[in-house]
């Protein structure tokens, strides 16, 4: 299932992962005092994690049907 | 820090690759190697793994089911055409990402009657981030078929070649190289078109979201 963050901490969380730092260096400390001190930051956060959550909710699973035809259209037999 | 560079942490690294497969690694190696030979029960290891991705992925760029559908059948037929090629040098899921991309982007210049809106892809020049708060619940809102087509509105505004480098880095969840790799763009240029396609929809949906945060 698609992740979607809870909230901005999470979101800080997760950017700090990706920076290959802890949350407690110096680099996230100093994300995480800003998000905390700006509104502004903190909503872009808030709304981008909206958005991507709307866009991945918004997508439907391969239909079983498709399947079946890409199969077919393959040449392979469908034994379950 | 400014605004900008925390704009820069988001071009960095912003969502998990959601793309990574089951299949470990040699898994998909033996499976790929019998893939070539054509043993059929290898190719439906592969669909069974890889078709709902590449659905996705198409769905996520025409936001259409049926075209979709349509892109993914022509996505495995040119994988197993193709698969000779594929030497292992790169991850295998971003092998498919480029056929699939470059399907997509086909398909989509193939319809001329179609109009995008024009960003300019100048990477050194990065827009303003507008600033307005979004109240509203993603996984409530997607149950409003008003805001699910005023989304799939802006996302059909949005030219394919952003759309592509969106859909991704963020929907995808791809690091920003592997979409360059993918993408055949430079780095500088995929983070420069990711934000203009995010700042795009934002602004689109914006009011929408203000719209029924009033309510």
């Amino acid at each position: 299932m698609p992740h979607h963050f809870a909230n901005c901490n999470e979101v800080i969380e997760f950017i700090c992962g990706h920076f290959g730092d802890d949350e407690h260096s110096e680099r996230c400390a100093e994300l995480k005092k800003h998000l905390s001190q700006c509104p502004d930051c903190a909503a872009y956060c808030d709304s981008m994690d909206k958005l991507i959550g709307l866009y991945r909710a918004a997508a439907p699973c391969f239909p079983d049907d498709a399947r079946r035809v890409l199969l077919e259209a393959l040449g392979i037999k469908d034994e379950k | 820090m400014t605004l900008r560079e925390i704009v820069s942490c988001w071009y960095g690294e912003i969502v998990e690759n959601e793309a990574s497969n089951c299949m470990s690694v040699d898994d998909e190696t033996t499976i790929i190697e019998k893939a070539k030979q054509g043993d059929s029960l290898a190719i439906k290891r592969l669909v069974d793994e890889y078709a709902p991705v590449i659905f996705r992925f198409s769905y996520n760029i025409c936001r259409n089911q049926e075209r979709a559908e349509h892109a993914t059948q022509e996505t495995f037929l040119s994988i197993l055409k193709k698969l000779d090629q594929f030497d292992n040098r790169s991850k295998f899921s971003t092998w498919l990402y480029t056929i699939v991309s470059n399907h997509c982007l086909m398909l989509a210049r193939s319809e001329r009657s179609r109009r995008h809106v024009s960003l300019d892809d100048d990477e050194n020049s990065i827009p303003e981030i507008a600033v307005d708060h979004w109240e509203h619940d993603p996984h409530a809102a997607v149950e409003r078929s008003d805001l699910k087509e005023h989304l799939d509105a802006a996302i059909d505004k949005l030219a394919p070649e952003y759309k592509v480098v969106f859909v991704l880095r963020d929907i995808e969840g791809l690091s920003t190289e592997e979409v360059s790799a993918i993408t055949n763009l430079s780095v500088a240029a995929v983070k420069s078109r990711l934000h203009r396609a995010r700042s795009f929809l934002r602004s689109e949906l914006t009011p929408i979201f203000d719209e029924h945060t009033d309510e």
